[in-house]
């Protein structure tokens, strides 16, 4: 059964569209990357998944149900993001216990171990935490609240490096312990990279890639040496990044299909895998040669 | 009418804007509230049990005494006899022994006397003269205030009382009870309550009947035959 | 699988009473302050009546709780206007959908207007029982058990009607800003519009008068409930297809 589906799914602000004609879907218990550039559109498509906005195009399907208005669909979601609108006359003791009476599958020792860890008093209100310690109670709140579908969109903002691997590691095992659909979206892959199973890149509202973290891994490599027996043995349309490295040597990224690695090792070129950040990275900038574009001409 | 109508909303519409901007800037937390909303209640509810615990005999006589004498004072103005004065409540009486052949009858100080006096003569050959107040107002600490009365070198002098400034409270009800209990509302009686606290006083003055009275201008006088 | 949660829509409206009732607690405080605010303002009597014979004067002061039940009147909007601003903003954080939203909104505005009339009523009687032990010369006008419960109806149900307007243009101000300056620009205009015509149909005024000259108790509150209800379900409609956090 697919929990999320959505097809041809638009959302136009004015004569923008921060999402367009996306059509994909999400297996149940998963871990989904939703990765792309600031502005690609994600938080508005997930805002569409958890029935905050109106689709202008197209269908969203959560566990077979539209989510806009819909209260079953609530009940067994939860959508975090880095600032949730929450009570400022309530501590955060008061927040949780509230939070366990919404969702039937809260996890009370959960939420309080995960608090006490991360060193927040129950005592304390939310609007006088930091940006980061607000996102750690964020998360807290989306790990404890065990919803089938559960969705952090850039949960990490302003976390420092420790507590981000903390909560990574904390939602990994809350996972395996009781597996969901989670969707988890940030502008950078290279933390999260291990945690996912499959990741959807977007560009300017578009469907950019939808692959499982091994498809990624193989799905482009990188090839340097002279520049005229590169281009002899890849084409155009399959190169994704080029770098020139000096005068005849250079560095492309390529689709990795019908590439005779042997014809190429022979030919003295270098063969290796393209870390999967920076593929992200590549397959969503505006110009194939990267920032080297720009100062080509000058 | 409307026009007032009109700018009281303007006013109440002021009001909301500031009452709402200081209202969304209060934020105490839960139990902060908790606290101050179980002493506000505790403290209405000793209230109301005060409210009606509490002695209101007094407010009644007050009520009661409203208006005695009134009835009578009324018919002296009418028919300008004294003896109709005579059941109302004195504030003061003097008397004093007089052989002069004429008496001036003026104000102690330069200032008006503001109490009427009505002049009545009796027979030849007494020799008292008789000053007495009397008053249709209630009978309270604070109206028990009469007008200061001398004999000297045959002038009657007329002080004014102290001026008195008495505050009475009362506690009508609410325009959301008014609404829905029509004809027992207390705000309506206040007017005339307000006239009977006071209420009048005239000042009598006995003279022997051979006597020549000279009135200065600073008193009023009725003459009585 | 993970097994789903079912979820009835009056269970999730009382859970999201219990949340609202206390992320909206601080109204209580609020009015509180308003009932102190207007108390005192009330102490001296709210209308005064003089009458002086030669150089001494009397007053008769009104005392009643008017001041009181209006102030909390004004607060029981804007305590409409809060929770509507704060529906959009705290209800989404956890399970809803918008009809559970205005349905637990109500609840939460019909406790305050409950607590807003009956607070506003009894501190009328604070202030009388204050001034009878602070002041002398008092006459006494008995409020009866009776007319007591009959001013704290009719002051709740006032505030029923005030809460619910409140409501209603906080849910329309968020379908648009531009309500929240239209509505009371055109309700001002037509009043100036109305004072100034001498003789023309009064609208505002007619209304006003089908709510504050019902002389029945009973009839005043179909009256206020209906339209009450009316403003529910208008906000309801309003609400529904109105998107979130944007």
């Amino acid at each position: 059964m697919k929990n999320v589906e959505c097809n041809r799914l638009t959302k136009k602000y004015g004569s923008i569209y921060a999402v367009n004609d996306l059509t994909f879907s999400i297996p149940e218990n998963s871990i989904t990357g939703l990765i792309g550039r600031n502005g690609a559109g994600k938080t508005t498509l997930l805002k569409m998944l958890a029935g905050f906005l109106l689709p202008s195009g197209g269908t969203v399907r959560i566990l077979g149900q539209n989510p806009f208005n819909n209260l079953q669909v609530a009940a067994n979601l939860i959508f975090i993001d880095d600032e949730l609108a929450l009570p400022e006359n309530m501590n955060l003791g008061e927040i949780l216990d509230t939070a366990a009476t919404f969702y039937e599958n809260w996890q009370p020792d959960i939420a309080y171990g995960l608090l006490d860890y991360f060193s927040l008093d129950l005592r304390s209100y939310y609007q006088q935490l930091s940006k980061g310690m607000k996102s750690t109670f964020n998360v807290i709140l989306g790990i404890a609240a065990r919803c089938p579908i559960t969705i952090f969109d850039e949960p990490t903002v302003g976390m420092d490096a420790a507590v981000r691997k903390d909560f990574y590691r904390a939602l990994l095992k809350d996972y395996l312990q009781q597996p969901r659909t989670i969707i988890l979206s940030s502008h950078l892959l290279g933390e999260i990279e291990d945690l996912l199973d499959s990741i959807l890149l977007i560009d300017a509202g578009k469907k950019c890639l939808h692959l499982s973290m091994d498809e990624l891994r193989s799905y482009a490599v990188g090839l340097s040496g002279n520049s005229k027996l590169l281009h002899e043995l890849v084409k155009e349309e399959d190169i994704i990044f080029r770098q020139q490295l000096g005068k005849d040597k250079i560095y492309l990224v390529v689709r990795n299909r019908k590439i005779d690695f042997s014809a190429a090792r022979f030919k003295g070129l270098e063969i290796g895998p393209v870390p999967a950040n920076d593929l992200c990275v590549y397959l969503t900038a505006k110009h194939k040669g990267g920032i080297d574009d720009v100062f080509k001409h000058s | 009418m409307t026009g007032i109508f009109a700018g009281g909303l303007i006013i109440i519409i002021v009001l909301i804007s500031a009452g709402h901007f200081v209202i969304s800037r209060i934020k105490p937390s839960l139990s902060q509230t908790r606290i101050f909303v179980g002493i506000y209640l505790l403290l209405l509810i000793f209230a109301v049990a005060a409210f009606y615990c509490l002695d209101k005999t007094g407010s009644a006589l007050v009520l009661e005494n409203r208006g005695t004498g009134e009835n009578e004072f009324q018919r002296f103005l009418e028919t300008g006899r004294v003896e109709y004065l005579k059941g109302l409540r004195k504030l003061g009486r003097w008397s004093f022994t007089y052989r002069g052949q004429d008496l001036v009858l003026r104000s102690a100080d330069k200032e008006h006397f503001w109490t009427t006096v009505v002049v009545e003569r009796k027979e030849a050959g007494d020799e008292t003269i008789e000053v007495i107040c009397y008053t249709t107002g209630l009978q309270l600490p604070e109206t028990d205030n009469p007008p200061l009365v001398k004999l000297k070198d045959g002038q009657l002098l007329l002080t004014n009382p102290p001026p008195v400034e008495i505050n009475f409270y009362v506690a009508g009800y609410d325009f959301t009870m008014t609404q829905f209990t029509a004809g027992i509302d207390a705000n309506n009686v206040s007017h005339e309550l307000a006239q009977s606290i006071l209420g009048n006083q005239i000042v009598l003055v006995r003279l022997p009947g051979h006597l020549q009275l000279i009135v200065d201008e600073t008193v009023s006088v009725v003459e009585q035959k | 699988m993970m097994s789903l949660s079912t979820v009835n829509l009056l269970t999730n409206a009382r859970r999201q009473f219990n949340y609202k009732l206390k992320a909206n607690a601080g109204l209580f405080v609020s009015l509180l302050a308003v009932q102190m605010l207007a108390a005192l303002l009330s102490a001296n009597g709210t209308v005064s009546i003089g009458w002086g014979t030669g150089n001494s004067v009397a007053y008769l002061r009104l005392i009643s709780g008017d001041v009181i039940i209006i102030f909390s009147l004004l607060w029981a909007f804007t305590a409409g206007l809060t929770v509507a601003a704060n529906a959009q903003r705290y209800d989404f954080v956890f399970v809803t959908n918008r009809l559970s939203s205005n349905l637990s909104s109500m609840a939460v505005l019909f406790i305050l207007s409950a607590g807003g009339g009956v607070s506003a009523t009894l501190c009328g009687i604070l202030l009388r029982a204050f001034l009878i032990i602070t002041k002398d010369g008092f006459i006494f006008t008995n409020i009866s058990p009776y007319v007591l419960l009959i001013g704290i109806c009719s002051a709740v149900l006032y505030s029923l009607l005030f809460s619910a307007v409140g409501y209603f243009l906080g849910i329309l101000a968020q379908r648009n800003k531009a309500y929240a300056i239209l509505l009371p620009a055109l309700f001002l205009g037509l009043l100036f519009v109305e004072a100034r015509s001498v003789g023309g149909t009064r609208h505002i005024l007619s209304v006003i008068h089908f709510f504050i000259r019902e002389s029945s108790l009973l009839i005043f509150a179909l009256k206020i409930l209906l339209t009450v209800a009316l403003l529910y379900g208008a906000a309801i409609l309003i609400a529904s297809k109105m998107e979130v956090r944007q």
